[in-house]
């Protein structure tokens, strides 16, 4: 009879307490940057595709809905063929980010991707890459790496000494 | 000795079977017991430390080392801790690869000591290594990544600037990225010392080491590939593979064979979305051991071409069209044309498919209509060698077993281009004189650098007789080119010296060419005659026979090894053998006479592109003769562009089938991905004629028809794989990846994974991963999937000289693995030869001159040809000629000539070469092919010359300079 009573006054309160459900599509929430929704793919401080197509965020996507492949440009800069990620099995994890050695993949707190039909939900490359380098504004893993490319040959990437020559007598 | 068992039990070291069995005194006695960190195991003796740990399943890291290659101390990542006793608390560090095992030793690899050791050593050799590992082909592959991993080294403390090298270009196969090296010598021991090459090299010292070429250019060893495999890091990295890019953990893979050479190498096909990304070495013993030829390695790209055929095609001859069919139509139009009079139907088998499709063929249509796809001549001498095998005691040995020879003597064949990783066995065998000697010392075979150092050039004796210069004549005692009249006499005396040997008559005179090589053949405890069907020679090959089974006779451990010319050629010569009478044969030049004769109807071409073996004039008139052709084959050959009706086969990267190789070892090469739904096995195309319908009744069918063949039926039971065992085996790695998106563009829904009947693999990463294999007892078949956790990289998969830990159980015992020996040693059949010496035949006209094959591995194989990176490394068509020989004939250097026999005729340049033997010219194996033994030469006038040299400088590679 007590506990009745008691769960009955909590009910009564709550109509006087503000309501937490949002008029969604006309309200929006807050999302914050870091929120983890729709994958996109950036670019490098110099305008150039980050991702590497090194199928590190393919292997660690737990459902394995990431797909790449490598092809490799003239100046040895490695780069994706074909991206793809299908999102209608994607958990928005944010595996890949972690995963990801260049910080080409990043998660946007953009959520709304509904689509009627399920093969919309499959995103290529040209979808996901977009114009900026999102939340990492200066990472560029070229210049880090020893592999020579385009505008950065051997030894003049950071913390690189200069090509030795081979040819030298000295020790 | 039970409580070290025991030990192993528990961490799943050893396996079930050697618990079961009880040891034989012999092994017990080659056993030496010591305790790792407080626990005692029993290993093998003369091992080393580390040799031992990993044999054991421990995780020692280590970089220098390699099974094949012994151990040089160099990297100082294997250091452990060794106790002097067991009071002995403080142990002192050794490096385990330079230590011998020793009886009751004590050590330690988990203590601080030694642990902190191995990090620091790794901190130190990865403070140059680059952050490339995300565009590193090699990564997830990596032998020091894994090693990193292992000695617990992750955190990068070194702030210093890092050395950095600029990279050479190496040719077709290998990317050079020198900047990632670490300096442990694997790449200049395995060129230099192992392969015996000399242009690959170090330079300078302490950290400007370099490994490369004096300047950029194309790496001449035949075995260069392995660099990718043999490089723990990637400085080497294979650059085919590189084009099409998969990681390791992606690949689907299966055990399969070989198909170029008749050695019947082991390898790994890897594949991804439906098509062939590389070819790795799988570890066997008696085999291939740890390395593979380039052809292996790179010759996958056939399955790939664009030029495979995807559809049944018919010609439509009112239409002048090439009409699509559907397998149902194809298979019906195939019944009608076998309709005809059986006399009038033919068929064709062929070398480069496994044994079941030619016995299909051969069952449809019998023996007397069953054409062998290969010259006559080659057809007799596989019939020769098959008859020697089951008449004499004579049986060729393993590649593992010419190693272990002492005196070797290499009859007309030029075993580095025709069976080249008999060549690279033959290598090691030479050094056995030196490794003797460092054994009088007390030097253990792996302490590499000390064995090299009291050798110097200690050769075991190596004796080649051959119509041109040898690239094994650097090991050569002596190399005698002779031309084939001339080498006859000197087999002849061989021959005979070894008969009065035998019969211990007085010795005859001889020349002392002749008398050095029986000296060394008596002097030796096991020699080894080597001998092949390169030349056609059916004199020779039979003298060699003759020469090996005298030998035998004195010598119980002589061993033999006839190198013949194809993938799978040896079978054919046991599927006619039978009914026709010796020597009859059923070649290629029969099958053109019978075509001409004009009775054919229907002729049947399996996998066999006639225009590599006959003149194209002679054969267009044959084929105009024929009312229907069908052909069988993968790829669209010129044979195929003349067929009414096409089947597409699968290769052998689609299909189950076994290869018999030269050395009568009988393998199973399992199908790595699925054909598409129009290609079917050659054997299935014909299926409802020959009324088998399964595999299983297929393969008990050739035991029992082909009583030299028997053992296949072995492997009858692939189909009850299923039945046997509860477990399937999964073909990809656990951590394959990109299941839900690969195909999403066309099809968003995922199709159920192909489904495998055959055999025990699955098609998908369902099943038993191939790492954990050796904890199902009753899967005794090779894993598929190559990854493993921990022990990753390629290398690491034949680390300790066993392929894996984990399969130690099977790799003894099953066939599966082993594949099965058909010619037994038969030690009742003790002489006489069981056929007729035979005459090669000679003619007398003096404008005649015999032609010798030059043989070429990236050339001559049919398959690998169809690889661009292995053609763009085969050498342009000459025709070599001793310079006195050219001069009898007046002609000048590079002059074009033109070679003719009744069979085919063919312009080259001709090279003078003083190491050709006189009297004789050498073509392109493919020309020696359909001209013959014999050709008449005329010099052609000297204008035509610079049209043809400016159209033969185009050179295939660039030598562009990489950065």
């Amino acid at each position: 009879m007590l506990s009745q009573i008691r769960t009955l006054i909590t009910i009564l309160k709550h109509t006087f307490t503000r309501a937490d459900t949002v008029e969604y599509p006309e309200q929006k929430p807050y999302l914050s940057p870091r929120y983890r929704g729709r994958i996109l793919l950036t670019r490098d401080p110099d305008g150039e595709e980050r991702c590497v197509a090194c199928n590190l965020c393919s292997v660690a996507c737990p459902v394995d809905c990431i797909s790449v492949v490598k092809t490799e440009k003239e100046d040895g800069r490695w780069e994706a063929q074909s991206f793809t990620i299908n999102f209608s099995r994607c958990i928005m994890c944010g595996f890949c980010e972690e995963a990801c050695p260049t910080h080409a993949i990043q998660l946007t707190p953009d959520v709304e991707m509904a689509e009627y039909d399920r093969q919309n939900l499959v995103y290529e490359k040209e979808h996901l890459l977009i114009s900026g380098p999102g939340k990492y504004h200066d990472y560029n893993f070229y210049k880090i790496s020893g592999k020579s490319v385009n505008g950065k040959m051997k030894g003049e990437a950071h913390n690189e000494l200069p090509p030795i020559n081979v040819r030298s007598l000295l020790p | 000795m039970r409580q070290a068992l025991l030990v192993s039990k528990v961490l799943g070291v050893t396996n079930m079977n050697s618990s079961n069995q009880p040891q034989s005194p012999e092994g017990t006695e080659n056993l030496i017991s010591l305790t790792i960190d407080n626990q005692s195991y029993s290993v093998e003796k003369g091992q080393n430390l580390l040799q031992a740990c990993l044999s054991l399943g421990l995780d020692l890291p280590y970089f220098c080392w390699h099974p094949a290659m012994g151990s040089v101390g160099s990297c100082r990542q294997c250091a452990v801790t060794q106790y002097q006793n067991s009071e002995d608390t403080r142990g002192r560090l050794v490096m385990s690869c330079m230590t011998p095992l020793t009886e009751g030793m004590i050590i330690s690899l988990k203590d601080d000591k030694s642990q902190q050791f191995r990090e620091t050593n790794i901190e130190a050799i990865m403070t140059n290594h680059p952050h490339d590992c995300p565009v590193c082909e090699e990564g997830g592959n990596c032998h020091l990544q894994d090693m990193t991993l292992m000695s617990k080294h992750i955190n990068r403390r070194y702030s210093g600037k890092k050395r950095t090298h600029l990279n050479q270009f190496l040719g077709p196969l290998l990317n050079h990225e020198m900047n990632r090296c670490i300096g442990c010598y694997r790449c200049v021991r395995f060129y230099r010392d192992y392969c015996g090459d000399k242009d690959l090299n170090v330079f300078g010292s302490k950290s400007h080491l370099y490994f490369g070429r004096a300047e950029s250019g194309v790496l001449q060893s035949h075995f260069s590939g392995n660099l990718a495999q043999v490089c723990p890091t990637g400085v080497f990295t294979d650059k085919p593979f590189s084009h099409h890019y998969s990681r390791k953990w992606d690949l689907q893979t299966a055990p399969a064979i070989c198909p170029h050479c008749s050695l019947g190498c082991n390898i790994n096909l890897g594949q991804r979305s439906g098509s062939i990304r590389r070819i790795t070495n799988r570890h066997h013993d008696e085999v291939n051991g740890h390395f593979l030829c380039n052809t292996g390695l790179f010759g996958y790209e056939h399955v790939n071409h664009n030029e495979r055929l995807e559809w049944p095609l018919k010609r439509n001859n009112e239409h002048k069209t090439t009409d699509k069919l559907t397998p149902e139509q194809a298979q019906t139009l195939l019944a009608e044309y076998c309709e005809t009079p059986n006399e009038n139907c033919i068929a064709v088998g062929s070398v480069r498919t496994h044994i079941e499709n030619n016995a299909a063929l051969l069952k449809l249509f019998g023996e007397q209509q069953f054409y062998l796809g290969i010259d006559d001549s080659h057809a007799q001498l596989l019939n020769m060698l098959c008859s020697a095998y089951h008449d004499t005691s004579l049986s060729p040995i393993s590649l593992a077993e010419v190693e272990r020879c002492d005196a070797a003597l290499i009859i007309n064949e030029d075993i580095t281009h025709t069976a080249p990783r008999l060549a690279l066995s033959l290598r090691q065998m030479s050094r056995n004189a030196g490794l003797k000697q460092a054994a009088k010392l007390g030097i253990k075979y792996w302490q590499d650098d000390a064995v090299r150092n009291i050798a110097q050039t200690t050769l075991s004796p190596v004796h080649i007789v051959q119509s041109h210069g040898s690239e094994l004549s650097d090991i050569a005692t002596q190399s005698i080119i002779l031309n084939s009249a001339a080498q006859t006499v000197l087999l002849q005396e061989i021959a005979s010296l070894l008969t009065t040997h035998l019969n211990s008559q007085a010795e005859q005179p001889a020349s002392s060419e002749a008398k050095a090589i029986v000296n060394d053949l008596m002097a030796a405890e096991y020699p080894l005659v080597i001998t092949g069907v390169q030349n056609r020679d059916l004199k020779q090959v039979s003298l060699s026979i003759e020469i090996a089974n005298t030998l035998k006779q004195l010598k119980q451990d002589t061993g033999f090894y006839a190198v013949t010319q194809d993938g799978n050629d040896l079978h054919l010569g046991m599927m006619t053998a039978n009914s026709h009478p010796k020597n009859a044969s059923q070649g290629l030049d029969s099958l053109l006479k019978r075509l001409n004769s004009g009775t054919v109807e229907t002729l049947i071409i399996l996998e066999t592109d006639l225009y590599r073996y006959l003149d194209k004039s002679q054969l267009d008139d044959a084929l105009n003769q024929v009312k229907q052709i069908v052909v069988i084959d993968q790829l669209l050959t010129k044979t195929a562009a003349m067929a009414d009706l096409i089947l597409p086969a699968t290769s052998f990267a689609e299909s189950y089938g076994c290869y018999l190789s030269s050395e009568g070892r009988l393998q199973l090469s399992f199908a790595t991905m699925v054909p598409i739904e129009e290609r079917l096995t050659p054997w299935q195309w014909l299926s409802t004629q020959i009324g088998i319908p399964s595999y299983c009744e297929l393969v008990l069918w050739i035991s029992e028809q082909l009583p030299q063949l028997k053992a296949i039926e072995t492997f009858a039971e692939l189909a009850r794989f299923n039945e046997l065992s509860p477990f399937r085996v999964a073909r990809q790695a656990v951590r394959s990846s990109s299941r839900t998106a690969i195909d999403a563009v066309e099809h968003v829904k995922e199709e159920q994974p192909p489904i495998d009947l055959n055999g025990p693999f699955t098609h998908s990463m369902e099943g038993v991963a191939g790492f954990r294999q050796a904890l199902v007892q009753p899967i005794s078949v090779l894993p598929a999937d190559q990854w493993s956790p921990k022990w990753n990289s390629d290398q690491a998969g034949s680390r300790a000289g066993v392929n894996h830990t984990r399969d130690q159980s099977s790799s003894t015992t099953s066939p599966w693995t082993q594949g099965v020996q058909i010619f037994s040693p038969n030690p009742q059949a003790k002489r006489e030869l069981g056929y007729q010496q035979t005459h090669s035949s000679m003619p007398l006209e003096s404008e005649q001159i015999r032609l010798t094959p030059s043989a070429n591995l990236y050339a001559d194989f049919e398959l690998a040809s169809y690889s661009k990176a292995l053609t763009s490394l085969a050498p342009h068509k000459l025709a070599r000629i001793h310079p006195e020989t050219a001069s009898k004939w007046q002609l000048e250097e590079n002059q074009q000539i033109r070679l003719y026999s009744d069979r085919s005729q063919v312009a080259l340049e001709c090279l003078f070469d003083s190491n050709q033997a006189k009297s004789t010219i050498s073509v392109p194996t493919n020309y020696f092919r359909q001209l013959g033994t014999w050709a008449r030469l005329t010099p052609l006038p000297a204008q035509k010359r610079s049209e043809t040299s400016t159209q033969e400088s185009t050179q295939p590679l660039s030598n562009e300079e990489e950065r």
